[in-house]
């Protein structure tokens, strides 16, 4: 019972409360519908994006790629799984967006706990480099919304190609986090 | 039905409702045109209850 517990509501549901509170308590008036569809027309090449991305990750279930890929990431001998962490999972996440984390994450967090290493600290290494792929191509869902919003006339590679500093030690710091998941245990421990 | 599900059809009725709405007034740019209706197709068929 409320407070201690709450239905689930969704990530959608909770993006629509919040717009509507922002709605209620703006101190400028807002006309909803013109915002709605403007929003609409000017989001229209990423809500398509999405929209096929979702029909990908339905056809590769139904057709059982979505298992193979899964299965050919945890029969990959360990140490090229750790270097090749650096590629698969931005490219997952590029690729598929958010449906990157359901295809190979599940199982590759399942395998790197049977062998040992901590599930939490890996979880918390993978999300350090799955956005990275929020800026990669095809979808590049963040960066195009990011070069949308500061207007930047630039070519996209270009955008791409400033962000390798920071790109190299987010990859550095997120697969290290993973090998050395089980020494890390010490960060969590306040959560057992 | 549970309110969270009725509440999700109004959400999807309404971001359809927006999405047709603008597919009726662009006029010119026919690759938009199809880029909402491939946009309206799951929020279509979750409107229906098709799955």
């Amino acid at each position: 019972m409320w407070p201690f517990s709450t239905p689930i509501l969704g990530l959608a549901l909770e993006f629509v409360i919040a717009a509507l509170v922002a709605w209620l308590v703006s101190p400028k008036k807002i006309k909803i519908l013109a915002l709605s569809r403007d929003t609409m027309r000017r989001l229209l090449p990423l809500l398509a994006t999405m929209v096929v991305v979702g029909m990908l990750q339905q056809i590769m279930t139904v057709t059982g790629v979505r298992g193979m890929i899964s299965f050919a990431v945890i029969s990959t001998p360990l140490i090229l799984l750790f270097i090749s962490l650096a590629l698969i999972i931005p490219v997952s996440e590029g690729v598929l967006t958010y449906g990157g984390a359901a295809i190979i994450g599940i199982p590759l967090v399942w395998f790197l706990d049977s062998i040992g290493l901590h599930a939490t600290v890996a979880i918390a290494g993978l999300s350090l480099l799955w956005p990275l792929g929020d800026g990669l191509p095809p979808t590049a869902l963040i960066g195009r919304l990011s070069v949308m919003v500061s207007e930047y006339k630039g070519p996209y590679w270009t955008f791409l190609r400033s962000t390798w500093v920071p790109w190299l030690v987010i990859t550095v710091v997120g697969i290290l986090m993973i090998i050395f998941s089980a020494r890390l245990e010490f960060l969590v421990r306040w959560s057992m | 039905m549970p309110l969270i599900m009725i509440i999700y059809y109004v959400i999807s009725a309404f971001i359809a409702g927006m999405l047709v709405w603008n597919f009726i007034r662009e006029k010119k740019n026919v690759n938009d045109m199809l880029l909402y209706l491939l946009v309206l197709i799951p929020l279509v068929l979750r409107i229906l209850r098709v799955k």
